[in-house]
């Protein structure tokens, strides 16, 4: 794989704030790239500086080998899917999907317009007007009308948030689906870590104008290289511990633990609650503790367990066999963990 | 029966305040002129609104005014998109300022501001004296149709710019930057997202200058000159001084139905483009 994009030490201000700081990435050949931020972490202005819709202060934006920071929007040959698809309404379907298409033949035009069409399964739809489609079908103009020029790389802006859940759960699958097919770049943002989780190849976590991580999801997820990272994608167990010599460690106030990794001194352990063990595991680490209350959700059950040193720590049990009965709160409850679950990070 | 009540009150007004003052003139259209007070007996003569029909004076001023407001409204138009686009576009704590300066001239009286223009193009006047001295002979602005127009035009921009920013104040931002992110230069954006999505704003505008302009006494009078016999003016000497008021009202009531008319078509076209 080679490189699509380069961002290159982009800065970018919002009159005293700063959007972006001194921002880097690449984008590769063929790959889903998710940014992932709370809202004000940046991505979006990110999406629109490499649109063009928002002017740097400082930087460069490479795409295939070519500097397009200085050239408006209409001349960059990326397309954007906006959050709120930014459908023409007084344009018929095939109209707007013809949008981007300049300089071919009617027949040409006609050809590739029901080319996509067909792509996101709306063939019987190029008469009608934007307002008499669903949601979900809007949303795969938007992407039709994206694609159709056949952009080097396509930005996507939430472009699932305006749909409802179950929706929105195919449409991620169709996506990528559809990617894969094309073979196109896309960069999408989101503020949702499922959707990062399950679409990118790539995700890179972002806060306040910075890049946080960038990895695969498994790599981002398992080996979190902070606290922010760990906390913004799924849940984490955040414990100070003093890290001695030869993989042990002490947690100040519960006593010593294995650990893997990591530099002597003060850090945080970050445990997923998912790969913890409530009174079992063995040859591991064990924590005695208090039950504190215990939350049913169907598929998994997560219980709330206080330790001799006030903390609280949250273990998922995943409900293989079902659910029969629930333990007593206030009951004894042993935590349990095996030492290369645990990440150490910086504190 | 409620809802009956509740809408008596509206319907008592219309009744009082637009069918009768209309069937008013209506009735007195098919009157005849006479000595005496009023100045006119009842009955049933179409005289004077066939002579309005046929008669070439009146048909002559009829199309003149509706030049006059043809052009009037075409001109407002090409100087009331541009203005109320910036308008839009301008910055947000930018906009009330803007738009109040474009209604501040109307806090003034009408004729003042009209008699302020006659002072402007005068002979003496400092616009026609500049202009004199720089076409090197006398230049004669007041009474002329260029005053007519330049009157026309200052007092009716507002009524375009007004429904022309409302309807381009509502545009989605993020549609510009659809067609700018598909490719569409700046022009290109504005002949095939701007402009046909601000075309509501443009028919009302239209509507809202070519209507009073049409009838518009004050502005051809005060600033026009004499052969500036546009139907306001007619039906005004009808009136005042032929005191012939079949006459006056068989025009009022020609000028009626001619504006009705111009709306309807235009609303016609406009639903006949939306299918």
């Amino acid at each position: 794989m080679s490189a699509l994009l380069r961002v290159e030490g982009l800065t970018v201000r919002h009159g005293a704030t700063v959007a972006l700081d001194d921002f880097s990435l690449t984008i590769d050949d063929d790959e889903l790239f998710v940014l992932l931020g709370e809202s004000g972490s940046g991505k979006t202005t990110l999406l629109r500086a490499i649109a063009g819709f928002v002017p740097p202060s400082a930087g460069r934006i490479v795409l295939g080998g070519v500097d397009i920071g200085p050239m408006p929007p209409h001349r960059r040959p990326v397309n954007t899917v906006f959050q709120s698809y930014a459908l023409f309404p007084h344009m018929s379907v095939a109209a707007n999907v013809a949008f981007g298409l300049r300089g071919m033949d009617r027949a040409a035009v006609r050809q590739r317009v029901a080319e996509m069409l067909a792509l996101v399964r709306l063939e019987g739809m190029a008469d009608r007007r934007p307002q008499q489609l669903s949601g979900g079908q809007q949303q795969r103009v938007a992407l039709a009308r994206g694609l159709a020029p056949r952009p080097a790389l396509l930005l996507l802006d939430e472009p699932l948030s305006a749909l409802d859940r179950a929706l929105r759960a195919e449409t991620r699958e169709e996506l990528v689906r559809l990617r894969r097919q094309l073979g196109t770049s896309f960069v999408l943002v989101t503020h949702d870590q499922q959707e990062a989780l399950t679409m990118a190849d790539r995700i890179g976590v972002m806060r306040d104008g910075r890049m946080v991580q960038v990895g695969t999801p498994m790599a981002v997820y398992e080996r979190p290289n902070c606290r922010f990272s760990a906390e913004f994608l799924g849940a984490a167990n955040i414990l100070p511990v003093v890290v001695g010599a030869g993989g042990q460690a002490e947690l100040p106030g519960l006593g010593a633990v294995r650990v893997v990794g990591g530099a002597p001194g003060a850090m945080l352990l970050a445990l997923r609650p998912e790969r913890l063990r409530l009174d079992g595991g063995e040859g591991g680490n064990r924590l005695n503790g208090v039950l504190q209350a215990s939350m049913y959700g169907g598929e998994t059950l997560t219980h709330s367990v206080l330790l001799a040193n006030g903390a609280v720590v949250r273990v998922t049990q995943a409900l293989h066999d079902g659910l029969t009965a629930l333990r007593p709160i206030g009951s004894a409850a042993t935590v349990s963990w095996a030492p290369e679950a645990g990440v150490l990070l910086p504190s | 029966m409620n809802r009956v009540s509740v809408l008596l009150p509206v319907w008592c007004w219309l009744l009082v305040l637009l069918v009768a003052p209309l069937a008013i003139v209506a009735a007195i259209s098919l009157g005849e002129a006479a000595d005496g007070v009023p100045p006119f007996t009842l009955g049933f003569s179409l005289d004077s609104l066939r002579t309005v029909w046929t008669d070439p004076f009146y048909r002559v001023s009829f199309l003149l005014s509706l030049r006059v407001a043809g052009i009037s409204t075409l001109c407002c138009l090409l100087l009331g998109y541009p203005a109320a686009l910036a308008i839009a576009r301008a910055p947000e704590r930018w906009r009330d300022p803007l738009l109040l300066a474009i209604m501040l001239p109307f806090w003034t009286g009408f004729l003042m501001r009209v008699n302020a223009w006659i002072g402007i193009l005068a002979d003496g006047g400092w616009l026609a004296g500049a202009l004199s001295w720089l076409a090197g002979g006398p230049v004669r602005l007041l009474y002329t149709d260029a005053a007519l127009y330049l009157g026309m035009v200052y007092t009716y921009l507002p009524f375009m710019v007004l429904p022309l920013y409302a309807s381009l104040s509502r545009l989605d931002p993020a549609l510009g930057e659809a067609a700018a992110d598909l490719g569409a230069p700046p022009w290109l954006r504005f002949v095939r997202v701007t402009l046909p999505l601000s075309m509501p704003g443009v028919a009302a505008g239209c509507v809202l200058v070519f209507i009073p302009a049409v009838g518009e006494y004050v502005i051809p009078e005060l600033l026009g000159g004499p052969g500036a016999q546009l139907v306001g003016r007619v039906l005004w000497s009808e009136f005042f001084a032929n005191r012939d008021w079949p006459m006056a009202s068989a025009l009022a009531v020609t000028l009626l139905v001619l504006l009705l008319v111009v709306p309807a078509t235009v609303q016609g076209i406009w639903s006949l483009r939306r299918r």
